[in-house]
């Protein structure tokens, strides 16, 4: 496979945690390259969303290591984890609410510029912040709501600033968790429209944890099933989906005669 | 600066207006009002506005709950009022008393951070509050020093008391001594230090702040270490109010639980935030106006009310100025319930309606 003749950008090896008896993520060792959209998926509760957690440096780990461009970030806060290079969007929408849109992501982008101590400079006269913000409002299509709080905004309008939090960040490892759930048909495009063209621009890793066949069909490079906190399958997409146990057990039937038909 | 002022002032030109009248009401009373009492509530207002804007710094902007703050008014106030009681007054040892005063209240505030920010707010709160209470049986237990129940009484430099006198001719009516020297002392630092938090959040930093307070989980997720910006949002803070504190003991040439150190202090600040509006900055100005003048003048303005009313013993009876903490009661939910955003959120959030109006697609 592709993947492991390249140096992983991203490698979790033997990564787990437990809840008291539960083993909510067990032994995933996984490598994740350059320029690739990785899905991951798996029924309910398989600890994908942990997962995520374990790497983006929200939950600790209970054995195993994250290594990014392979220096382990054993320890690590989220925000050093953020800092470093891993980028994370959220399933359930967290945004600052009561801050308007604009502000939402100037935050985002003055982090990645250092400038949070600057206690004297006005934050309006960061004229490349505002530059910058501008340029992303553009792209995630909410320049003319700029000024609206971010709680006010509809659902869809909510997950696209999400991504763009993403896009402002620019982190080298982007973990989207379920970026088009809760979206109408008529929304949800849009969103996938800016994921395919981060990853057509180049140089980014992407995961990305979803349901929706048709989603993993037209964006991942690859996919890696877990199911009760193991990984159970890593291939290509026509690959993994062909696996007799992932299409009895995980995917199920009407999945996968939805993927063969493609 | 100006930038810095144009970012953060209330969009509501009555609430500006409001602003200006205050700011200039407080700054003009040696002319505008007769009196010392007019004089007292002035000095105190102006610092009771940095209080509790710099309580709002903590409370309205990072989303943090202290009871401790009226510790570190506490300790600026005893500093002075101690270093004037052992040693001879002198700007020199004024000087050195600010600055005991200051590295005291940052190491409490950084250790009281570091025990507990990490964790709940709740757990903040608490602990804060057990602190604060243990000042105020320490300042009782260690009476040699800090005078205890009594406080303490001191002598300012003369420049600074009411016997200083350069001028034998009155400007525009009002004599011009050390009183009124010390007055504009107290106000020009106040509005200094007013000046100096509206920079701060109209800055960078400032907008992180907001951020600890709408989701501190997210700030965490793009990069800011949430703990370090919220301990600094409480040096900060408490660092304010012990300079607030300074000018108390200046201005009041007595330092004393009661005054600078009691949980009524806190609460007070607490209710001026609140009813001025947390995170707006400006809602310190405008709550601790409320608060301070119905403290002030409800009394005599119920006596008055009820002299009117004489005719008719029940109203009589209820306007009687031993009542006057029953209608301040009735005052405060009264502000609560009308405008619980404070004033100045109430009327500073134009935007926001209008989204509202607008069909969420």
């Amino acid at each position: 496979m592709s993947s492991q003749n390249s140096v992983p950008v991203l490698e979790t090896v033997g990564l787990s945690v437990h809840f008291g008896g539960h083993q909510a993520v067990q032994d995933v060792s996984c490598r994740f390259v350059r320029d690739t959209v990785t899905a991951i998926v798996g029924p309910n509760g398989a600890g994908k969303t942990t997962y995520f957690n374990l790497i983006s440096g929200q939950l600790p780990q209970t054995a195993g290591d994250v290594l990014l461009d392979g220096q382990s970030v054993r320890g690590w806060s989220a925000s050093k984890r953020a800092r470093a290079g891993l980028g994370r969007a959220f399933q359930l929408t967290q945004l600052f609410p009561r801050l308007s849109v604009a502000d939402n992501l100037r935050l985002v982008v003055q982090a990645r510029h250092g400038h949070g101590f600057r206690f004297w400079q006005p934050a309006s006269s960061l004229t490349q912040v505002d530059a910058d913000v501008e340029h992303l409002l553009q792209r995630i299509d909410l320049a003319e709501r700029a000024q609206v709080p971010a709680g006010q905004l509809s659902h869809g309008g909510q997950r696209r600033l999400e991504v763009g939090i993403m896009l402002a960040l620019d982190p080298a490892v982007m973990m989207f968790d379920e970026p088009t759930a809760g979206m109408s048909a008529d929304e949800a495009p849009v969103v996938l429209e800016l994921i395919q063209t981060i990853r057509q621009e180049g140089g980014k890793t992407i995961l990305l944890v979803e349901h929706k066949m048709d989603v993993i069909r037209s964006l991942a490079d690859r996919i890696v099933v877990l199911d009760q906190g193991q990984l159970i399958a890593d291939g290509k997409p026509a690959e993994v989906m062909a696996m007799a146990s992932v299409r009895q057990a995980y995917l199920g039937e009407s999945v996968v005669t939805e993927a063969a038909k493609s | 600066m100006f930038q810095a002022l144009r970012d953060t002032l209330p969009s509501n030109r009555w609430i500006r207006a409001l602003l200006l009248i205050i700011v200039v009401g407080i700054v003009l009373t040696p002319w505008l009002f007769e009196g010392t009492r007019a004089l007292d509530t002035a000095a105190r207002l102006s610092i009771f506005i940095v209080l509790a804007a710099s309580y709002d710094l903590l409370l309205g902007y990072t989303g943090v709950v202290s009871f401790a703050h009226a510790l570190f008014f506490g300790i600026g106030a005893y500093s002075v009022a101690i270093a004037f009681d052992q040693f001879a007054p002198g700007f020199g040892v004024m000087a050195m008393a600010i600055l005991a005063g200051l590295s005291v209240s940052l190491v409490v505030a950084f250790v009281m951070g570091l025990v507990s920010l990490r964790v709940k707010t709740i757990f903040y709160a608490m602990i804060t509050l057990a602190v604060a209470s243990a000042a105020t049986v320490l300042v009782s237990q260690f009476y040699h020093l800090t005078g205890g129940e009594d406080g303490l009484t001191y002598r300012l430099p003369r420049v600074l008391t009411p016997a200083f006198r350069p001028f034998d001719d009155p400007l525009f009516g009002v004599r011009l001594t050390g009183k009124l020297f010390n007055f504009y002392t107290v106000i020009f630092v106040a509005i200094l230090l007013f000046l100096l938090m509206v920079r701060i959040v109209a800055s960078p930093f400032g907008r992180v702040l907001k951020a600890l307070r709408e989701n501190d989980f997210r700030a965490e997720a793009i990069g800011y270490n949430t703990l370090v910006y919220r301990t600094t949002a409480t040096l900060l803070s408490a660092a304010f109010a012990t300079l607030a504190g300074v000018l108390m003991a200046i201005w009041l040439r007595y330092t004393g639980p009661d005054s600078v150190l009691s949980l009524d202090i806190m609460i007070d600040v607490l209710l001026m935030v609140v009813i001025g509006g947390m995170g707006t900055l400006y809602g310190a100005i405008i709550g601790a106006t409320v608060l301070l003048l119905a403290q002030m003048y409800l009394q005599t303005l119920m006596g008055s009310t009820q002299d009117v009313l004489g005719g008719w013993p029940i109203l009589a009876n209820l306007f009687d100025p031993n009542r006057w903490l029953l209608w301040l009661g009735l005052l405060f939910i009264a502000s609560v319930y009308f405008f619980p955003q404070g004033i100045v959120g109430r009327f500073s959030h134009p935007r926001a309606t209008e989204a509202e109006a607008e069909v969420r697609t």
